[in-house]
């Protein structure tokens, strides 16, 4: 987290600050950002000690937890996805929530059902781990499609929709899903929509020997998890996601955005390109990215560093699904990125 | 395939052409044909005129039916066709054989121009209207036979532009694109006339070397009673002759006349004579004088010479057969002229069209008839310009002693002159010797002016010129070096004419004007026959070709341009093209200039930038590439106030963007000053291998 | 992207240069001898459009910039695939690989026709331009390979059915053991213990309740119900295309009774069991399908 450092220093390196149109109003807004950078470097802190050696995931989870965009672990068993989960719930001070994806998960078991309650004689509506700030989804693609789908209102719509009555998720509510490769033995592929429904989609990997053998001497992991405290309340953490959204876009970094997600429409190879969605929360996470690198506004580096993590898992490729990053990777090479 | 079938199929018709731009331009190139036909005399104007009225009528025929052609018309227009054949052919029948090609070229404009309107009512497709473009050539060249003077140049421009047009509306037909553009044309035509000037150039002279070509014509048609009689006096007037000489100006110069007096003063003018079509320029003679009395030359004494003989039969007219190279002159009066037929050196055949001629023992000859304005004739003239090695070698003139006397014969001693005469040719050892001394001596002792006092009564001339100012004109000059000849006993005799006149290298003629009048001297040499002297000039011996001759004009062109005001000019519009060119390439915005300079000193570092590269990513590269020196700028720091300036929503202020764009072409100027080869050794290779996210570190270890 | 291209030459130059050559000569020889310059001068303009007409073309032609705007995915061999282009300038475009007919376009948007000969995907087209701006006398050529915007892949034509294609054959046991158990098109031949990630409804309850323990369904590939067509190519030349042939008339024969037909093939990606539902689906795989080489596996 160096480029928070650097926050502090004015980019007019080789001048005097920048002369802005109205001191009060940039004055608030800096504060509000530099909160918002502040919040992010505590949540850095404390993802790093306890996941070691997979900065790049990181960084994508607390793009997430700014942008207030879902996010979507996909890796092997047993490289700390559950641990990266429940670290950023825990320091992001909210509640966690956790599902544990299995065959026989039902719908009802994730949103919530409606009992009777005998001594009162009505019915009445018991929540479901879903109604929480933080939704851990353990191993999702485990869970029947059907239990996906009811996943769907909730993420998108952020409410829940049970026997013809709705009930409003609390704010902010974020949903962290691990899932397995798909391919592995018991398991459901996501479907395409549910797919779209992420923000972002993070890799963790395999740690290098030096860090495994650190993390089986207990530095960091599990163990480390306990130690952690909240780098803020709730509604800090909303403050800041509010403060990401006021990072500005202009219109030439939009339309870049736009025109990545459109590319990957008619790259080759690819059966279903990025969705208008998908541009809208490349948008959300260059800002949420640009806000942790320490600027106020999206610069083009912001929108290319976040292509991958927020697009690659929503196209539907030919091949592999490793093809889908070098599809994006191509159409950033081939797209002429905006200059001053 | 059958012949017949191929035959069939090579005459099948095209897809109906709907290009309206290429049959106007079709249709306006035969047009320009025929009226330039009809300028040069092959047409009569009421038949040019109706023929372009059919053309245009035939054209729109076509047009209207280019999809539906009339079934039969085919047959109609052929029949039409050979109709013309068997006119042209009952035509030149009728001629007089022929030899004569004049009479051949006016029946071969009126077949061409048939050919031209029966086809113009069927031409429906592409190729029909390439025909009618290639017979629009035909018709051209037959009048440029014809043209003599530049404003032919208007039919040939007219042409070139119809044919232009037509030629790329055709390729806007074949691809598709329609109307051509300006571009187009005016690239095509610079294209026609660079290749045009350099064919003109580059080609030889046109010769004359077909006895076929010869065109003849007679301007007027008064016949002349006496064998010897003179006739065209007429235009006197142009040239005014002193008030009170009394002599008699025939054809516009005092030398054309029965004698030649030299006691009066002319002047000359500008009025274009004649034109003349020659293999080689020489003096145009006219007439040659035996008898010298002391102030006028006249042709013969009759006493002791043949006299006027009378030559029949028709052209050509044989005349003598002297040997020697053939040179052919053909020569347009554009005025009324004396009725002497002019010639180079000595005539041996003339195509004239009369029944008769006259021709005298000197070689003059005289028409039977006036020569009015547009006679036309030929000559083939035996010219034998001999070297003056050759002549330095050829014997002592040896003639009958008739004719001997009779050309060293003088009206009077004149010791004076015969004394200055053997004293300027004491060292000379033969007959070419002394001429070239006494010419020599009168080039450097005589001046040449036309505005002399007239002769005093009783005066000689040549006395009076000799041993007085010196001063004269040809006719003062060329006497006396034939007088001072005639003393040393070298037959001679004195010549009248035109020099050659200014060459054209367009119409390949000579234009000959009033004031090329000239009088020079002939002596005799055996074995050469008469040779011409000019005291009075030199005159070139050589047809200059086209390329020298516009080259010089060019040249001569160009030494009258102001050298130092026009290089002032051009180098101040140069200056200001590449100022307006630079302004209009400029950046429009300071951060729009931050981000060429730093791509620029990316490629001068050798880093190849990519457009999909961010400005950032740029500057991080070039400051791996090569750190910034102490205390300036890093291009990364002049990239982020760039890219949040323009990002960011946050106006630069005036002075804080001029700081940043200088820093960033000063970044660009470093690069261009760092060779590949001065990069700072091992830490410049580190820092160009290490990648983007470390190259921080790199900077920070400077 | 910018296509490659060569230097431009000249087409079936000999009959205008000669004809040019000739009308030159000629009129040199008249306007020398007939002694009139301005029958030379008209030769010069004459000269003029020869030698515009003649070399103007490849000054155009090696302008000539086009690139492809527009393709199908999908073409089949011997059928005419309709290509969008845009060049910066009149042109005739003749398609060698693959051919087609040749078409004269305007500057800009245009469309011409390939004709694929081989089945498998296509990438790029090499063409001939060719121009004869500015007169259209003499067109001048080159070629150029410009690249699609997409892959075209390029489906067989129909062959011979052949049974021999069908599953069962010797050939077919090799993929067997990639085609997953999948019960969506199956006969229930029994029931097992359920194992992870087993689908919830196969779950067989009346077995359950039996066993006292969790049982599911177990399916296999019906033979009659859905048919299974195997392909594999012997190359990716003529003799592949032939059997890619035979299997499209197999696959056509057998959908035109019952859809889906289950096709197995090996594509670059390794190999691919999946039902195809309509002869455009068939096309496409058998289009995608190459031979086994071993290394793709």
């Amino acid at each position: 987290m160096t480029e928070v450092a650097r926050w502090a220093r004015p980019t007019g390196a080789t001048t005097d600050p920048p002369a802005g149109p109205a001191p009060g109003a940039d004055e608030a807004r800096s504060g509000r950002l530099r909160a918002a950078a502040t919040l992010a470097q505590g949540l850095d802190a404390n993802l790093s000690r306890v996941v070691k050696g997979a900065p790049a995931a990181l960084r994508v989870a607390i793009v997430a937890a700014l942008s207030g965009g879902h996010l979507l672990i996909e890796d092997v068993p047993g490289v700390g996805k559950t641990v990266l989960a429940r670290t950023l719930a825990l320091s992001l001070g909210a509640e966690l929530t956790r599902v544990q994806g299995h065959p026989d998960l039902l719908p009802g078991d994730v949103t919530g059902v409606t009992v009777y309650d005998q001594r009162t004689g009505e019915w009445e509506f018991r929540q479901g781990p879903v109604f929480s700030h933080v939704v851990l989804l353990d191993e999702l693609n485990r869970t029947p499609p059907r239990t996906q789908s009811a996943l769907l209102e909730s993420m998108d719509e952020q409410q829940v929709t049970v026997d013809g009555q709705t009930w409003p998720l609390p704010q902010p509510h974020l949903v962290l899903a691990t899932q397995n490769p798909v391919g592995q033995l018991g398991t459901f592929p996501l479907v395409e929509s549910q797919l779209d429904r992420f923000a972002l989609c993070a890799t963790i990997g395999y740690p290098d020997a030096a860090t495994e053998a650190r993390l089986a001497m207990h530095d960091g992991g599990r163990g480390a998890v306990a130690q952690l405290r909240p780098v803020c309340s709730v509604a800090e953490w909303a403050a800041s996601i509010a403060a990401t959204a006021e990072i500005a876009v202009a219109p030439p970094i939009a339309g870049y955005a736009v025109a990545i997600a459109r590319a990957t429409r008619e790259a080759a190879g690819v059966r279903l390109g990025a969705s208008p969605r998908a541009s809208i929360a490349l948008v959300r996470s260059a800002q949420a990215h640009a806000l942790i690198s320490g600027r106020g506004y999206v610069s083009p580096d912001d929108v290319t560093a976040m292509a991958v993590p927020s697009l690659a898992h929503r196209l539907v490729v030919d091949g592999d699904a490793r093809f889908a990053a070098s599809v994006v990777s191509g159409v950033l090479s081939a797209l002429p990125a905006p200059r001053p | 395939m059958s012949l017949a079938g191929r035959i069939k199929a090579a005459n099948k018709p095209g897809p109906p052409e709907h290009s309206v731009l290429l049959r106007v331009a079709a249709t306006g190139a035969l047009a320009v044909g025929i009226a330039a036909c009809a300028a040069e005399g092959e047409l009569s104007v009421v038949v040019a005129g109706g023929s372009i009225v059919a053309v245009v009528l035939g054209n729109l025929f076509s047009y209207r039916r280019r999809a539906r052609p009339l079934p039969g018309l085919k047959v109609v227009l052929a029949v039409v066709a050979v109709v013309a054949f068997w006119r042209f052919y009952l035509a030149i029948s009728a001629a007089h054989g022929v030899t004569n090609l004049a009479a051949v070229e006016g029946p071969l404009a009126v077949l061409f121009t048939w050919i031209q309107v029966t086809h113009s009512f069927d031409v429906p497709s592409r190729r029909d209207l390439a025909f009618s473009l290639a017979g629009s050539v035909t018709l051209m060249a037959v009048a440029a036979a014809q043209a003599l003077d530049m404003t032919f140049a208007l039919y040939v421009i007219a042409w070139a532009v119809c044919a232009l047009v037509g030629m790329t509306a055709m390729w806007g037909s074949i691809s598709g694109v329609g109307r051509p553009r300006l571009r187009t044309l005016v690239v095509g035509a610079l294209t026609l006339v660079v290749v045009a000037l350099a064919c003109i150039i580059a080609l030889p002279a046109p010769s004359v070397s077909s006895r076929l070509v010869f065109p003849s014509a007679i301007g007027g048609d008064v016949s002349i009673a006496s064998p010897a009689g003179l006739e065209g006096t007429a235009s006197g007037a142009t040239f005014p002759v002193h008030a009170g000489s009394g002599r008699v100006a025939v054809g516009g110069f005092l030398g054309f006349a029965g004698p030649l007096d030299t006691a009066v003063r002319g002047a000359l003018g500008r009025e274009l004579v004649f034109r003349v079509r020659a293999t080689q320029p020489s003096f145009w003679v006219a007439e040659t004088f035996d008898n010298w009395d002391g102030q006028s030359w006249t042709e013969v004494a009759a006493k002791n010479h043949p006299g006027w003989r009378e030559i029949g039969g028709g052209p050509p007219f044989a005349l003598s057969s002297a040997g020697g190279a053939q040179d052919i002159q053909t020569f347009y009066l554009v005025q009324p002229g004396p009725n002497l037929v002019f010639h180079a050196e000595v005539a041996s055949s003339v195509w004239f069209p009369a029944q008769r001629l006259f021709v005298d023992a000197d070689g003059n000859i005289r028409s039977g008839t006036s020569m009015g304005s547009g006679s036309i004739y030929t000559v083939v003239s035996s010219v034998d310009n001999a070297t003056t090695a050759e002549l330095a070698e050829a014997p002592a003139p040896k003639l009958s002693p008739i004719d001997q006397a009779r050309l060293t014969e003088l009206p009077h001693p004149y010791p004076r002159v015969a004394a200055l005469a053997a004293k300027i040719t004491a060292h000379a050892t033969n007959t070419e010797a002394k001429v070239l001394a006494l010419e020599h001596w009168m080039s450097i002792h005589t001046r040449y002016t036309t505005d002399i006092p007239p002769l005093p009564k009783g005066a000689d001339t040549v006395d009076e010129f000799l041993f007085g100012d010196r001063r004269g004109f040809c006719e003062q000059i060329s006497t006396s070096l034939a007088v001072m000849l005639r003393t040393l006993g070298i037959p001679t005799r004195e010549a009248t004419g035109y020099v050659p006149g200014s060459y054209n290298p367009i119409t390949d003629l000579y234009s000959v004007q009033a004031k090329d009048a000239h009088a020079w001297v002939q002596v005799w040499f055996p074995g050469f026959g008469w040779q011409s002297f000019d005291p009075t000039a030199l005159v070139a011996t050589v047809n200059p070709s086209p390329a020298a001759t516009l080259g010089h004009d060019a040249i001569r062109a160009l030494h009258r341009v102001p050298l130092v005001p026009t290089v002032l000019v051009a180098a101040a519009l140069a200056l200001a093209f590449f100022v307006a060119r630079r302004r209009s390439q400029a950046p429009a915005t300071p951060q729009a200039a931050v981000s060429a300079a730093l791509e620029r000193a990316a490629r001068r570092a050798g880093l190849d930038p990519a457009p999909s590269e961010s400005l950032s990513g740029l500057a991080a590269r070039i400051d791996a590439h090569a750190p910034p020196p102490a205390g300036r700028p890093d291009a990364r720091a002049i990239a982020a106030v760039a890219e949040e300036s323009a990002f960011g929503g946050r106006a630069l202020a005036g002075a804080v963007a001029d700081r940043l764009v200088s820093d960033a072409r000063a970044l660009a100027r470093r690069m261009s000053r760092r060779s590949p080869g001065r990069r700072p050794g091992q830490r410049g290779s580190e820092a160009a291998s290490a990648s983007s996210n470390e190259a921080p570190a790199a900077s920070r270890g400077r | 992207m910018r296509p490659r291209g060569g230097w431009p030459r000249p087409t079936k130059a000999f009959g205008p240069i000669a004809g040019s050559i000739v009308v030159l000569l000629g009129w040199t020889a008249v306007a020398h001898n007939s002694g009139s310059g301005w029958v030379q001068a008209l030769g010069g303009l004459l000269a003029g459009f020869v030698v515009a007409g003649l070399v103007g073309p490849s000054i155009a032609c090696a302008r000539l910039r086009v690139s492809v705007e527009s393709n199908p995915g999908d073409g089949t061999v011997g059928r005419r695939v309709a290509i969008g282009v845009r060049a910066n300038g009149p042109l005739r475009i003749e398609p060698v690989v693959p051919p087609g007919p040749a078409e004269v376009l305007g500057p800009g948007v245009g469309r011409f026709a390939v004709v694929p000969t081989r089945r498998g995907p296509l990438g790029e087209l090499t063409i001939v331009v060719a121009s004869a701006a500015p007169f259209g006398i003499l067109w001048w050529r080159k070629r150029v390979v410009v690249p699609l915007v997409r892959p075209l892949w390029v489906a067989p034509v129909a062959g011979p059915p052949d049974p021999g294609l069908l599953a069962g054959s010797t050939l077919g046991a090799i993929l067997d053991r990639q085609v997953p158990r999948d019960a969506r098109f199956g006969e229930p031949r029994g029931v097992r213990p359920y194992e992870a990630g087993d689908p919830r409804r196969l779950v067989h309850w009346p077995a359950t309740a039996h066993r006292g323990e969790l049982m599911v369904r177990e399916a296999e590939r019906p033979e009659a119900a859905v048919p299974e067509v195997w392909v594999l190519l012997p190359d990716d030349g003529p003799a592949g295309d032939l059997v890619a042939e035979r299997a499209l008339g197999t696959l056509l024969a057998l959908l035109a009774r019952s859809a889906p037909v289950m096709l197995a093939t090996i594509e670059r990606g390794g190999s691919c069991v999946e039902p195809v539902y309509s002869p455009t689906d068939a096309g496409r795989r058998l289009a995608r399908a190459v031979a086994n080489r071993g290394s793709t596996g």
